[in-house]
C-alpha cells in the first residue's frame, strides 16, 4: 500500500518537475536531464500498471528498465560535467565532451569488478547481475560527483544555481542509494530488506520535491553591477590577453635559446 | 569486520566533503562585490617580485630571483588564492550583467585558471624536488601573469576608485 502511494506521489512530482523544466527552459540547456525525468515518469507509470495488472511479469522487463535507466543516468552525468565546464569551454578542445564520456565510461568499467566483490551469496545469478549493475551505478554517481566537486574546487570553477540544484538532488538520491546497496550486501532478504528500498524511493521523492521547490522559485534577483565594475573587468580581461601573448613569446624565446645551445 | 568499518568511514568522509563543498558553492554564489575584494589575501605581496609591479606590466626579475623574492611556496599559495577571487569576480559579472563582453570574461577565467594550474604544478614539483628549475619556471610563469593583471587592476582603480587603492595594493 505504502509502495503504491509513494509511486503515485513520485509520478505526480516527476510530472511537475518535467513541466517546470520545460517552462523555465532548463530543458534546452540540460536536455539529457529533461529526458531522464520524462523517462522516469513513463517507466514508473508503466511499471505501476504492470505491478497492478500483471503481478507475474517477466523479470527481463525489470532488467531492460534498469539498463535503459543506467544509460540515461550516464548521459545525465556527462551532460552535467560538460555543463559545469561551461565557463572554460572556449579554452578546451572541440569535442571535449567525448573525452568526459570516455572518462566516466572507463570509471564505470573499473567499478564493475569492484561492485562484484561484495555481492550477497544468496542471490540467484540473474539477480546478481541486476544487483551488480545497480551497485556499479550507485558508486559511479557518487564517484563522478566527487570528481566534479574536487576538480571544480581545485580550479575554482563556479557552478550556476540550476546545475547546483540538479546536482544536489541527484547527489542526495545517489548517496542514499549507495548507502542502501552497502547495507544490502550484509542483509538477508526479508521485510527489513524491503524497508531499505522504500527509504531509497523516499529519497528519490525527496529529490523530486526539492527540484519542484527550486525550479518553482524565481532565480535570485541580479545585484548591482556598476559600469565601473564592468570597466574594471574589461581591462583585467584585456590584460589577460596581453599576458598570454607575452607568456607565449617568453616560452618561444626560451625554447629557441635551448635550440641554439 | 574491517571492510564494513572502512566502508562506513569512506562513506562518512564522502558525505562530509560533498556537504561542505555544496555549502561553499552556495556561499560563493551569494557573495557581494565588496566581500570579494575583501577576500584578496594581503599576507604576501607581488611587490616582492617586481619593484614597480603595480604600475607597470611585466616583471624585472629572473625565475631564480622571483622564486627567492616570493618566499617560495608561501607566495605561490597567495597567488593561487587570489586567482580564485579573480575567477569569482568573473562569475559575479556573468551572474549580474548581460553587457559584459563574454570573450573577455572567458579570457580572464582562462588566465586565472592558468595561474592556478601553474601554481599547483610548481607546488607539486616543489614537494618532490624542492626548488628545481622546473619549479622556478612554473612559479615565474604564474608570477608574470599575476603581476600583469595586478598592474592593470591598479591602473583601473586609479581611474575609477582611487579610495580603495591602499587596500588593494596591500592585498596584491
Amino acid at each position: 500500500m505504502f509502495d503504491s502511494y509513494l509511486t503515485v506521489c513520485g509520478l505526480v512530482a516527476e510530472a511537475v518537475v518535467a513541466l517546470l523544466l520545460w517552462r523555465t527552459r532548463v530543458s534546452r540547456v540540460l536536455p539529457a536531464f529533461f529526458l531522464y525525468v520524462c523517462w522516469s515518469l513513463a517507466s514508473d507509470a508503466f511499471f505501476l500498471v504492470v505491478q497492478l495488472r500483471f503481478p507475474n511479469a517477466p523479470y527481463a522487463l525489470y532488467e531492460a528498465q534498469m539498463v535503459i535507466d543506467s544509460a540515461m543516468i550516464f548521459a545525465v552525468l556527462v551532460e552535467l560535467a560538460w555543463s559545469v565546464l561551461h565557463p572554460v569551454r572556449s579554452s578546451l578542445p572541440k569535442g571535449s565532451w567525448i573525452g568526459i564520456a570516455i572518462l566516466i565510461g572507463v570509471a564505470g568499467l573499473l567499478l564493475w569488478p569492484v561492485a562484484g566483490l561484495t555481492l550477497p551469496r544468496y542471490l540467484t545469478s540473474q539477480a546478481k547481475n541486476f544487483f551488480r549493475l545497480s551497485q556499479t551505478f550507485a558508486i559511479l554517481r557518487v564517484v563522478v560527483f566527487l570528481g566534479m566537486a574536487g576538480f571544480s574546487q581545485l580550479l575554482a570553477i563556479g557552478w550556476r544555481n540550476r546545475e547546483l540544484q540538479i546536482a544536489t538532488g541527484l547527489g542526495f538520491y545517489s548517496i542514499v542509494s549507495l548507502a542502501a546497496t552497502m547495507v544490502h550486501t550484509y542483509q538477508k532478504v526479508g521485510t527489513q530488506y524491503h524497508w531499505l528500498d522504500e527509504v531509497v524511493a523516499l529519497s528519490y521523492f525527496g529529490a523530486l520535491a526539492y527540484w519542484v521547490l527550486s525550479f518553482a522559485t524565481k532565480e535570485a534577483e541580479r545585484r548591482n553591477f556598476t559600469p565601473q565594475m564592468e570597466r574594471f573587468l574589461v581591462l583585467v580581461g584585456s590584460t589577460a590577453r596581453t599576458s598570454r601573448v607575452a607568456l607565449r613569446e617568453m616560452v618561444v624565446t626560451k625554447s629557441r635559446r635551448k635550440d641554439h645551445q | 569486520m574491517i571492510l564494513p568499518l572502512i566502508q562506513i568511514a569512506a562513506f562518512a568522509a564522502v558525505v562530509l566533503f560533498l556537504g561542505r563543498w555544496r555549502g561553499g558553492i552556495r556561499r560563493r554564489n551569494s557573495q557581494s562585490w565588496d566581500s570579494l575584494l575583501a577576500r584578496l589575501r594581503p599576507d604576501w605581496s607581488a611587490r616582492e617580485v617586481c619593484d614597480h609591479f603595480l604600475w607597470e606590466e611585466g616583471m624585472n626579475a629572473t625565475p631564480e630571483d622571483a622564486w627567492k623574492r616570493m618566499e617560495g611556496p608561501k607566495g605561490l599559495w597567495v597567488m593561487y588564492q587570489n586567482a580564485r577571487v579573480m575567477l569569482e569576480m568573473a562569475d559575479y559579472a556573468t551572474r549580474n550583467s548581460e553587457n559584459v563582453d563574454r570573450v573577455l570574461l572567458e579570457t580572464l577565467r582562462s588566465d586565472a585558471m592558468q595561474i592556478r594550474v601553474c601554481v599547483l604544478m610548481a607546488l607539486a614539483q616543489y614537494g618532490f624536488s624542492q626548488a628545481s628549475e622546473g619549479v622556478r619556471v612554473n612559479a615565474f610563469r604564474a608570477a608574470t601573469m599575476y603581476t600583469a593583471m595586478a598592474a592593470r587592476m591598479t591602473q583601473l582603480l586609479q581611474e575609477h576608485a582611487a579610495a580603495i587603492i591602499p587596500d588593494f595594493v596591500a592585498a596584491m
